[in-house]
């Protein structure tokens, strides 16, 4: 290969690796929830959509750059939804308006119901984020990959992907020592971030929006997570919550 | 919230009801969301690089309101 064909695969594979990292972020988030066996079948049924949409539309990709701020937008409201939903939830728990395990006890009887509904709802949330990652990287691998032939365009993506996942996974064993509450809350922020980055970002044009590009993810999350905990303490229950009231 | 109301009893059609609830949360989570992001928007028209910081000001004030 030539110096600019390395440069060429050297670009998509970092450019690449972001984009993973910021899907295996949302799938680790989900795996700590629902379990890691059912996040990794929703993040490779996302690949499989990726790899069909890839191998069906082909060199249509102009339509896919088209399409990809609505795509966007559309994901990024439904993790809004989810995630403040989550991030309320959490707050609540941290201020003592609702009991740690309220929900189990007043419901016991649905409880499991509930989780199963709950973690279908989680496995759409891991399956849309490594979706429209996946399309990311699709279009990095389309827009650089003129500098080299398609197929080593892929292959450095294909490379990066694997690097993430070796590295997420080493990652997984720590994060499950972390307590529940503070765990759901941390894939509330991560999810509330996303959402918010690819809500508005979608609807009024990324580059515009968040000049600092995907470092603003990093920002997002950190101000949720000092903004709930700060909610947390100005609202905490006078006395400790009553089992069976509020969400 | 919407746990609560997806809890037993739902009746006909609540499986599919008890998802809805389940991802999109009650009224209020729907009207958060949806304010947040239309003011967000139109701030955007003005002030583009504004946009952002709107939404997340309004998600986190349509939080604490939420959760007190």
């Amino acid at each position: 290969m030539t110096a600019a064909q390395w440069g060429g695969a050297s670009a998509i594979f970092l450019a690449s690796a972001v984009e993973w990292v910021e899907a295996f972020t949302i799938v680790l988030a989900v795996g700590l929830t629902i379990g890691w066996r059912r996040a990794a079948g929703a993040a490779a049924m996302g690949l499989a959509v990726v790899a069909l949409l890839i191998a069906v539309t082909g060199a249509g990709i102009e339509a896919a750059q088209a399409d990809i701020g609505l795509i966007r937008a559309a994901i990024g409201i439904f993790l809004l939804l989810f995630g403040l939903r989550w991030y309320v939830k959490a707050i609540r728990r941290y201020s003592g308006r609702t009991a740690l395990h309220d929900e189990a006890r007043e419901f016991a009887a649905t409880r499991e119901q509930l989780e199963q509904a709950e973690g279908r709802a989680a496995w759409v949330v891991a399956f849309k984020g490594v979706l429209l990652e996946g399309l990311e990287v699709w279009l990095l691998v389309v827009a650089l990959g003129h500098t080299l032939s398609y197929a080593a365009a892929a292959g450095s993506a294909a490379a990066s992907l694997a690097v993430v996942m070796v590295a997420g996974l080493a990652l997984r064993a720590p994060l499950t020592r972390v307590p529940e509450n503070t765990l759901k809350y941390l894939v509330a922020c991560a999810i509330l971030s996303f959402g918010t980055f690819w809500a508005i970002g979608g609807l009024a044009g990324e580059q515009a929006v968040w000049p600092l590009g995907d470092v603003t993810l990093l920002l997002l999350f950190a101000t949720y997570a000092v903004a709930g905990r700060i909610i947390a303490w100005r609202s905490r229950a006078p006395r400790p919550a009553v089992a069976g009231v509020g969400a | 919230m919407a746990l609560a109301r997806a809890a037993p009893g739902g009746g006909g059609g609540g499986g599919m009801k008890k998802l809805l609830q389940l991802v999109f949360g009650d009224l209020r989570n729907v009207a958060s969301v949806a304010v947040a992001l239309l003011v967000a928007l139109g701030v955007s028209r003005l002030f583009p690089a504004a946009a952002g910081a709107a939404l997340v000001l309004l998600l986190i004030a349509a939080a604490a309101f939420q959760a007190i």
